[in-house]
């Protein structure tokens, strides 16, 4: 990969203007916006199930414009800072895929699934503003909607690899776009302004022990992420778990136990789920 | 709200969605209290399901098992990238315990649940 | 209220008019009534000078062809001196003079009016740079929230038509420690989440057109109706301490407050910061000047930065 193709590749990733959603969450909230009476927090949940809304909102509140960038790390405190005024004007300009594939919509499923799993060990774990720690699961696969959406030609070619090889969707992209949409998750979180913590989460989760600055963040978001692909909740670009890293486990202090604990709430909650799609 | 299959839905819980014929005509609004005769008249159209407020009924245990089930029948597929690694294969093997005996003693809850005398079983004794 | 001079104006605005063109000057007569604005013309420029100086108007329109010195360069004279600045000045042009390009950044021009124009015209645009002016000179300039003059006049304008009104003055304890730990560019951003979480509240209880003024540092206010401004204030103490803890580093934030030296240079621990809101209403058109809502309500804000925690104090004895 030549570094001109490389910069050239960023900067496309990095000029994305307009991400799209998918349906269902959008109609609701913007449901709710319109309706008088709605309360911060009953949005707030809201977004916080879909990543590209979650993604947008984070973004504006941590714009220089607003004067306290890299500081909010929650949905609840962006909207109370936001206002419904400019939320509207998010929603109002967020388009629907054009195209809504199966997969796309496995994606969503699957960061949803990432982020409860996620919130639910950073509460276990007494983790202070366990809220954060949903944040950052449910945009850790962020890097590849936008993959997805700037660079369209190039997602075949990784699709194709991943079938072909049964690569890793994060190896198929190394090969195929230079980089994985952990790399692109840093340079989303740099360029939006987004606080170190969530960045270190978006941008560590398949390396946890690596993370200088934020390593629970990181560690919580790669466990969240095996125990959703354990529980095959959604798809996530490819079928299996990942590398499970001993470090992260000890980072965390997470016993034997705990993992029990966790894996029963995260059964009940992905059944759950999966009973209220069934029709 | 909660969707639950007929034969656990019971008198006095309340319709959260409405119940249509085949044929779009509604037959039971959402807000309808349940009655005997009008689950009966469910079962006559063919209706499988239904959804109720709340969430009288507490997760299926055959439901849970056969989910344990399926998830234990991949875990093989889903950890096929590490057959030589210890410390995968020590987690291959907590997983697959797990769900293992998840499965299991959901399936023996499930199977208590429907020997217990009640309305809905008593024509369905053969099954137990 | 359309077509009326802005209400924050205290008296009958004063417009000077350095023109030639005894046409134009003409113009301001049929554009305004005698009692809407006192025009004062001069034929030539230099000889005005002093004159502004001394007692400068709300408007100054600069004809660009006067005889004795270039419009333009009369404007950067006056305009240069930061005592002036705020003076907003309108420059008359012929069109075609504009085809020959205006070096816009050798003066700090505000309005632009060309010849030929109407009354109707020239009316419309000396309000709007008035109401303009008066916005920008105004607005604080972190926040771009509007200031004292606005603030007072606002006050003043529900006085005057007896309107109830709930009035809430907040301003944050132990914001200084916290500047002088952390630095001015952090408390700048605390002030901007303070002011966003009382602009939203306000208007989320009260509508888009709650009035909320910044009146400077970390002092807020804003007005609502009675039945209204408590639930606001329920509200902005919950979101500020909801929020603020993230603007402290992690081990001030967990341990719960910070040290820094006090006012004597001893080192001192100090709590989190606080918002403190003190509210006093006029029922009944009880109130006649602004300046009894003001007094009442710093002699009230006193009980409520008492409490070091997040706290706000209603006028119960005025209720």
């Amino acid at each position: 990969m030549t570094r001109d193709l490389r910069t050239e590749r960023k900067g496309r990733i990095l000029a994305v203007r307009d991400l799209p959603t998918l349906p269902n969450v959008l109609e609701e909230v913007t449901r709710l916006v319109e309706r008088a009476d709605s309360s911060t927090e009953e949005v707030a949940k809201l977004i916080s199930m879909d990543q590209v809304l979650s993604a947008k909102v984070l973004k504006m509140v941590n714009s220089p414009v607003y004067g306290f960038s890299g500081r909010i790390s929650t949905i609840q405190h962006a909207l109370v800072l936001l206002g419904f005024n400019v939320l509207r004007s998010i929603i109002v300009s967020t388009s629907v895929f054009e195209v809504m594939t199966e997969n796309m919509v496995g994606l969503w499923e699957h960061s949803l699934g990432c982020a409860m799993a996620c919130g639910e060990l950073a509460r276990m774990l007494d983790f202070k503003d366990a809220e954060e720690y949903a944040v950052a699961g449910l945009l850790h696969d962020l890097g590849k909607v936008v993959a997805t959406v700037q660079l369209p030609d190039l997602k075949p070619e990784i699709e194709r690899v991943v079938a072909e090889r049964d690569l890793y969707y994060l190896e198929a992209e190394r090969e195929v776009l230079g980089f994985g949409h952990d790399r692109i998750n840093a340079w989303l979180a740099d360029y939006w302004k987004l606080p170190p913590n969530i960045k270190e989460g978006l941008s560590y989760h398949h390396k946890p022990h690596l993370a200088q600055l934020y390593p629970e963040m990181a560690c919580v978001v790669h466990v969240g992420d095996f125990i959703v692909r354990v529980f095959e909740y959604g798809f996530s670009g490819d079928v299996g778990v990942p590398y499970l890293q001993p470090e992260a486990v000890k980072i965390l202090n997470l016993t034997p136990a705990q993992f029990e604990i966790l894996l029963d709430h995260m059964c009940d909650q992905y059944m759950e789920l999966v009973a209220g799609q069934s029709s | 709200m909660q969707k639950i299959p007929l034969n656990l839905a019971q008198a006095g819980m309340m319709l959260a969605k409405a119940v249509s014929r085949p044929d779009g005509m509604a037959v039971a609004a959402a807000g309808t209290e349940l009655t005997d005769t009008l689950l009966e008249r469910f079962d006559a159209m063919g209706v499988t399901h239904v959804e109720v407020d709340g969430r009288p009924v507490g997760l299926d245990g055959a439901q849970t098992s056969s989910f344990c089930a399926t998830r234990l029948e991949h875990l093989p597929f889903l950890f096929r990238k590490y057959p030589n690694d210890p410390w995968m294969g020590q987690l291959h093997r907590y997983l697959a315990q797990y769900f293992r005996v998840k499965a299991a003693s959901c399936a023996v809850l499930a199977k208590t649940a429907d020997a217990a005398p009640g309305p809905e079983n008593a024509a369905t004794d053969e099954d137990a | 209220m359309a077509n009326t001079f802005p209400g924050a104006f205290p008296r009958i605005p004063k417009i000077t008019v350095l023109s030639p063109d005894a046409a134009f000057v003409a113009l301001f007569s049929q554009a305004f009534a005698p009692e809407e604005a006192e025009v004062t013309v001069w034929p030539r420029g230099r000889g005005a000078l002093e004159h502004l100086f001394l007692d400068p108007p709300d408007l100054l329109v600069v004809d660009q062809a006067l005889s004795d010195i270039s419009g333009l360069e009369l404007v950067g004279m006056v305009k240069c001196e930061n005592v002036y600045r705020q003076l907003p000045v309108a420059l008359v042009l012929d069109e075609q003079e504009l085809a020959d390009g205006v070096d816009w950044s050798a003066a700090e021009v505000d309005e632009l009016l060309t010849r030929p124009l109407t009354p109707t015209m020239l009316r419309a645009r000396v309000l709007l740079t008035l109401t303009r002016a008066l916005r920008t000179f105004d607005a604080n300039p972190l926040t771009r929230l509007p200031g004292n003059t606005s603030i007072i006049s606002r006050i003043q304008e529900l006085i005057d038509r007896r309107e109830d009104f709930a009035l809430a003055y907040a301003d944050l304890d132990y914001f200084k420690s916290f500047n002088d730990k952390y630095g001015f560019s952090r408390g700048d951003e605390v002030l901007m989440m303070t002011a966003r979480i009382i602009v939203n509240t306000v208007r989320g209880v009260g509508g888009p057109t709650a009035f909320v003024g910044h009146v400077g540092g970390d002092d807020f206010i804003f007005l609502l109706p009675p039945q209204q401004v408590e639930e606001a204030c329920k509200t902005v103490v919950a979101s500020f301490d909801d929020i603020v803890p993230h603007f402290y580093d992690a081990a001030d934030r967990v341990q719960g407050f910070i040290e820094s030296t006090d006012r004597d240079g001893n080192l001192r621990s100090f709590p989190l910061m606080a918002i403190s809101l003190a509210i006093v209403f006029n029922r009944n058109g009880r109130l006649r000047h602004y300046g009894e809502a003001s007094q009442a309500v710093m002699t009230l804000k006193k009980k409520a930065k008492a409490n070091p925690r997040s706290c706000y104090v209603l006028d119960t004895e005025n209720d």
